[in-house]
């Protein structure tokens, strides 16, 4: 079987994949990169001499075993195939041990890339090969399988080469599709952290449905599925993950990722859907650029996401047949490295679908529900392929039974109504008191007894069936029984708050048709005009109580009360409920709250909510009784007292005020003895629950939710006190009594666990609808597909309740928002009320509220009210580690209070956007003639015009390189001063600057201290190019007000900056200020970019001069081969000429011809044929937009002026504490980041900061917090 | 609900056993117990309709007892 095999280019430079994998070898960490293993299975039919034989040429010529590496000077790599790999003769051992084996081996780029295990198993061999991740793939493998098995010469991958406008006009199309296609996520768990350890579940797909798949495409079927999956999960119209493109069979690694965009059209059926996706899976690869260009192009924006292609990848493994007596044990799997990872591999039983996820962002549970809902797409997707997708249900029945399910409760419904229940009482306990209000004592007895009266007295005033009896009577005894008599005449009760609004009062007295009014003689000029009902006043009615009531039957649909609720908009509406759902939901809420005839309750809710009364019927149905404060404004201590003294053992009471009384309680130790209290109303987060756990002191707390239409409290979550629950609000728990509750799309479709939807209440227990408006109850009360496939149920209806949930993994429902509050922001989905509970749970924040503002732009800001009125930027960077980067706000503003109208409501208007607040100068007008030239300067620059003298630059929106701008033109205007941006620093308004023109008082420092005092020991940050240390602010802010920083200024910004500086010359400057200021004290460097290697050089300057505790590197490359002393570039036959022709007619447009022909006369010629390289190498052509700072020419002309310094430098070995940092990007980019371990004994390999470049490193809190951690312990150890 | 992407397609009126009425969008299939009323339209003339013929909100069980 042997035979040669000749491999293409034995000696080359890398691949940009092989590149990227050496520079994460390079910094000592391989993050998803791992070694790639193979291991298959010779049965008897191949006898040792066999397996042998066809190993040998495998090893000798393979590319994959005679690779090795070497570096050039100045960082670059190039790969050769001078190495061997010998085989290793295992002895006996099975799967595991070879498995086990393989893993143990650490495959190195300079000894041994590659490893080979021969074992002998039960009836046969095991051969195990464990390479480098740089050097295979699942596509290397297919090839050594062919070779190995086929003597068949793999195929051979070209790199593709695209000339410049092709490249150019491929990216701009990928840069508008991944603009307008939205980075799909499966949601994340509460408190999620990513980069944790993974999760990984499995999934075999059945034999039919995989060979279904396969006859159509593997790929087509298993994207299309995924992206109707993501679609469901996200809400994202148009959405994005990244697709695993690697060749079937290469003799390199090739295995890429493309961003593959689709919008699939949930009106359309699979098979639709299937085809338009195989259409894009085509135009993808034909327009393929090469995953890094892509990767590079997100990253180089600021607030790119950290998987800037895809946070979820798919990648399908091609099926691979295998000779006779020939089984593959074990195949290499893709980087690990997005959100969520889903390989698709198939196999003897069908597909395989793996699913590798980040741990600190799912739970184990949500990725195996994952697989199986893309398993449910598939199947229904190829057994109906006509169906709308959006029809295809993602849960099963059992899923949703469960889910939807009420609190259990078997016990049968008593068919008696509410009142009927209560008067039962009388007659078994009729000298227990009932109601007790301010000096009122009624037992069941006297309360039964006044009622009847009162209903005998109704049913002559016409009362009875579907009959409103306004109560216009404040909150006590009296309402009671004026609320039990109207029902005991058959009539239905509105509740009407004396205290309320007159609008409002009148409108709901007129609006339902009010027959009689039972009121008191002091409301009575609350009435309104032309008022046709009868009117009782309880002072006018003499008639005694007595023990019968009047003989009327209540049939169950027949109306107990019409409450009005205010809607967002327009006038209250009128709420019908009728008396079989209401005497179920209490009967079944007596049970769930666990009440009895011991119940003592204290109702704070008022009578113009329906959890009012439900708080006293329950109490009184049970035969147990209530304490009705006599007063809306109880005191939380006049509220305990009378718990305690009227010896409560429940209590109901709105959030808000119960958490005035916790604190009152814990400051006071005054906490009654309670059995439970309830509350509702809203939001409750988990420091609040804790509060009241913790001082209330009651066994069991119930949080109650539920529209009025609903009937009172249709959901309750009831737990013990002190239960953790993982979420931004207490959960809104589960249905009670004969309901169901859903999270619903707008498809009416179940939404998977942990998926935001519409809440729907079924069952019974809803209200009959809106009086007088049939048209809205139509709109809001649906038809409920699912109680008749669940409950069996025929004619039920849905109520949509408008807010926004998400069923938690125990099946209870969690409050997320409002649906009219819900926003889309670039196609996705953002509730205000989750980034405002995330606001809210940061120290000091006492109200929060997120809006989407401006015109036209929409921009999504935050506002708070408790915290110092400079935390915002502090918030923001909080909210950016707890929150995705499509929730996060451009700004957090901090307002002394929330601006109101004249009514006490929030005024939006009034609320200012972050520009216009930061902007407001004090405009104070200039004096003399340099105040009125800078002021025109900044003015101009800044954009604001009504800045004056006394303005604080930065404040007034003056970015770092605006600063530079204004420093070049002032210097323009007086060419004779040393002005540097320290001086702008140290003084930056107008009327400052201007004085140390005139006097000449500038400092022309290169250090800046940005933070001044600290007890902690100094830290330095040396600057890389056009450093002006405002990079570093953001970063001083993460680690504090005790640790004092200086930042260096780079020296191209540094006035007195002279041509051919030598490294040492320019950090002499910065050693110096560290002597004067730290001599022998202990101090940390940071250097970002090249400002590292300043940072190794003042470090060897000072050696023995200063306590350098730590030095932290900041993606420091090495130069590179480009301008290196003695590489010879190479140039194409004529390339040169070419180069030095464009050259020459650039120079001749240029406007910075000056300082260009400076530069090139400080070259030698060894060093103008490497810049003539260089500027060749570039894939754009030359900039001519300078002079301007900021201009892509200027720094261009920077980066050369610093090469120019750094080519002639050498570094020396110290041995320093390094702690290095790598961004994500530049590994990806291949750039030569510097091994730090080669250079100190004291450096560990590099962290990475993924998800972010070489120039948004030092900004990203992600690495703040990782070298505050490594600071702290420098310093502590 | 209202803003179902297959909502462009019509809707239809439904009235169930009680009396009560309702809509839903017609690509979905009619829950049992609801029988579709007069012809398919756009939700708000649906509604609108509705509006003209549910004059009496009691359910027929009731309407029954009380007549």
């Amino acid at each position: 079987m042997s035979k040669d095999v000749l491999f293409p280019a034995s000696d080359r430079p890398l691949t940009a994949v092989e590149k990227r994998i050496f520079a994460h070898d390079q910094v000592g960490e391989l993050g998803p990169y791992q070694p790639q293993i193979l291991i298959l299975g010779f049965d008897a039919t191949w006898d040792e001499e066999r397996v042998l034989q066809a190993v040998a040429p495998v090893l000798a010529q393979h590319p994959a075993f005679t690779a090795r590496f070497s570096v050039l000077p100045g960082g670059v790599a190039r790969r050769h195939a001078t190495g061997q790999t010998i085989l290793a003769r295992q002895g006996k051992g099975d799967v595991d041990a070879a498995m086990e084996r393989a893993q143990s081996h650490q495959p190195d780029l300079t000894e041994s890339p590659a490893f080979a295990d021969l074992w002998q198993s039960e009836g046969g061999h095991l051969l195990a090969l464990s390479l480098h991740p740089l050097l295979a793939d699942d596509g290397v493998m297919a090839g050594i399988e062919a070779l190995l098995l086929q003597g068949r010469e793999p195929a051979s991958l070209d790199e593709i080469l695209l000339d410049r406008s092709e490249r150019a006009r491929r990216l701009s199309t990928w840069q508008a599709l991944m603009d307008s296609y939205g980075i799909a996520r499966l949601p994340h768990r509460f408190d999620a952290m990513a980069g944790q350890a993974r999760i990984q579940s499995h999934l075999t797909l059945p034999a039919d449905l995989s060979t279904r798949m396969a006859e159509t495409g593997l790929e087509a079927s298993l994207a299309t599925a995924l992206s109707l999956l993501l679609r469901r999960y996200t809400g994202l119209d148009n959405l994005r993950f990244a697709l695993g493109t690697g060749a079937a069979e290469a003799d390199r690694r090739s295995l890429g990722l493309l961003p593959l965009c689709l919008a699939p059209d949930p009106g359309r059926g699979f098979a639709q859907t299937l085809q338009a996706t195989a259409r894009k899976l085509a135009e993808a690869r034909a327009h393929a650029l090469p995953t890094e260009v892509l990767e590079q192009d997100r990253l180089s924006r600021a607030g790119a996401d950290r998987h800037p292609l895809g946070a979820v990848a798919l990648h399908v493994q091609a099926e691979r047949a295998l000779p006779s007596g020939v089984a593959r044990l074990a195949r290499p799997l893709p980087p690990m490295a997005e959100e969520l990872v889903l390989i698709a591999r198939p196999g003897p039983q069908g597909v395989t679908l793996i699913a590798d996820a980040d741990g600190g962002l799912f739970l184990p549970a949500q990725i195996d529900r994952a697989l199986t809902h893309l398993q449910r797409l598939l199947r229904a997707g190829f057994e109906q392929p006509a169906l709308p997708t959006a029809a295809i249900p993602l849960l099963s029945q059992d899923e949703l039974a469960a889910l939807s399910a009420p609190y259990p409760d078997e016990t049968p419904v008593d068919p008696r109504a509410t009142h009927e229940i209560i008067a039962e009482h009388a007659g078994l306990t009729p000298d227990k008191l009932a109601v007790i209000c301010g000096t009122d004592r009624l037992t069941h007895g006297a309360l039964d007894a006044r009622a009847n009266a009162l209903a005998h007295h109704l049913i002559t005033l016409g009362v009875g069936a579907e009959v409103p009896v306004a109560i216009l009577i404040e909150r006590g005894a009296d309402a009671v029984v004026a609320i039990l008599a109207a029902m005991k005449a058959g009539g239905a009760y509105i509740p009407v708050e004396p205290d309320h609004p007159t609008s409002r009062n009148h409108h709901i007295l007129t609006d339902a048709g009010v027959r009689v009014v039972l009121t008191r003689q002091r409301y009575l000029d609350r009435l309104p005009q032309g008022l046709t009902a009868a009117v009782l006043c309880l002072e006018d009615f003499h008639d005694a109580p007595r023990p019968d009531a009047p003989s009327v039957t209540i049939h169950p649909d027949q109306l107990a009360y019409v409450m009005y609720t205010s809607g967002s908009t327009g006038k209250p509406k009128g709420v019908a409920v009728e008396h079989g759902p209401l005497s179920h939901h209490n009967q079944t809420t007596a049970r769930v709250y666990e009440m009895s005839s011991e119940s003592r309750e204290l109702p704070f809710l008022p009578f113009s909510s329906d959890g009012g009364h439900e708080r006293w019927m329950v109490p009184l149905m049970m035969g147990g009784s209530v304490v009705i404060p006599d007063g809306p404004l109880w005191t939380p201590e006049q509220t305990l007292t009378a718990m305690r003294e009227q010896g409560c053992n429940n209590a109901s009471i709105p959030t808000t005020y119960l958490q005035q009384l916790a604190e009152w309680a814990e400051e006071t130790d005054s906490a009654p003895p309670m059995r439970l209290y309830s509350f509702g109303g809203e939001g409750l987060a988990q420091s609040t629950f804790d509060l009241l756990s913790r001082a209330l002191k009651a066994k069991i707390l119930i949080n109650g939710y539920g529209p009025t239409e609903t009937i009172m409290t249709p959901m309750v979550w009831k737990v013990q006190a002190g239960t953790r629950f993982d979420g931004v609000y207490a959960p809104l728990g589960r249905a009670v009594g004969d309901r169901r509750a859903y999270v619903l799309d707008e498809e009416l479709m179940p939404c998977p666990q942990g998926v935001v939807g519409e809440i729907y209440l079924g069952g019974t227990g809803v209200a009959r609808g809106y009086v007088g408006k049939p048209d809205t109850t139509a709109d809001r009360f649906v038809p409920d597909p699912f109680g008749p496939v669940l409950d069996g149920t025929s004619g039920a209806r849905l109520y949509r309740t408008g807010d926004l949930g998400r069923w938690r993994e125990d099946g209870t429902i969690e409050f997320v928002g409002r649906v009219d509050l819900q926003i889309k922001v670039n196609g996705y989905r953002i509730e205000p009320g989750e980034i405002e509970a995330v606001l809210l749970a940061e120290p000091g924040v006492g109200e929060a509220l997120v809006l989407l503002r401006g015109d036209p732009e929409k921009r999504l800001i935050g506002y708070v009210v408790g915290p110092a009125l400079d935390a915002g930027p502090a918030l923001l960077a909080a909210l950016e580690t707890k929150l995705p980067k499509h929730m996060l706000p451009e700004a957090v503003v901090v307002l002394d209070k929330m601006p109101t109208n004249p009514n006490a409501k929030l005024d939006r208007a009034a609320l200012p956007m972050p520009n216009a607040q930061q902007r407001k100068g004090a405009g104070v007008a200039a004096k003399g003639e340099a105040e009125t030239r800078i002021l025109t300067i900044w003015r101009d620059l800044i954009g604001a015009p009504d800045m004056g003298v006394t303005d604080d630059f930065f404040a007034m929106g003056g970015k770092s390189l605006v600063a530079l701008k204004a420093l070049a033109a002032m210097r323009r205007h007086w060419p004779q001063t040393a002005l540097t941006i320290a001086d702008l620093f140290d003084a930056p308004t107008v009327r400052e600057i201007a004085r140390r023109i005139t006097a000449g008082g500038q400092t022309g420092r290169s250090a800046i201290a940005l933070r001044a005092t600290g007890t902690k020991p100094r830290l330095y940050c040396f600057p890389g190019l056009l450093v002006s240390t405002r990079e570093y602010l953001r970063l001083t802010d993460c680690l504090g007000a005790d640790q004092p920083v200086t930042g260096f200024l780079c020296h191209s910004l540094n006035e007195e900056k002279r041509l051919n500086v030598s490294v040492e010359e320019v950090v002499a400057g910065y050693a110096d200020h560290i002597l004067r200021e730290n001599a022998g004290q202990p101090c940390a460097f940071l250097g970002w970019s090249w400002g590292g290697l300043l940072a190794w050089e003042a470090a060897r300057q000072l050696q023995g001069k200063v306590d350098l505790r730590l030095m932290g590197m900041v993606d420091v490359c090495d130069l590179g081969s480009d301008f290196t002393p003695g590489a010879v570039p190479d140039f194409a036959p004529g390339e040169r000429d070419r180069l030095f022709a464009e050259l020459q007619g650039w120079l001749a447009k240029t406007k910075m011809r000056a300082q260009w022909d400076r530069l090139i006369s400080a070259m030698d010629a060894e060093c103008f044929e490497q810049f003539l390289r260089f500027i060749g190498n570039e894939a754009e052509p030359l900039p001519h937009d300078g002079p301007e700072i900021s201009s892509r020419e200027h720094t261009f002309w920077v980066l050369i002026d610093n090469a120019l310094v750094f080519r002639q430098h050498r570094m020396t070995p110290l041995s320093v504490p390094v702690a290095s940092f790598s961004a994500g990007d530049s590994l990806s980019r291949g750039l030569n980041l510097l091994d730090w371990r080669k250079w100190s004994d004291k450096a560990s390999a590099a962290e990475v900061v993924v998800g972010t470049n070489h120039l948004h490193i030092i900004g990203e809190t992600r690495f703040h917090e990782r070298f505050k951690l490594r600071l702290d312990q420098a310093f502590s150890g | 609900m209202t803003n179902s992407t297959l909502t462009h397609a019509p809707w239809v009126i439904l009235r169930n056993h009680e009396g009560r009425y309702s809509v839903f969008p017609l690509a979905h299939a009619v829950p049992a117990g609801w029988q579709v009323q007069g012809e398919p339209a756009g939700r708000e003339a649906c509604l609108a309709r509705i509006a003209e013929i549910w004059t009496d909100m009691r359910p027929s069980a009731l309407q029954e007892v009380m007549a």
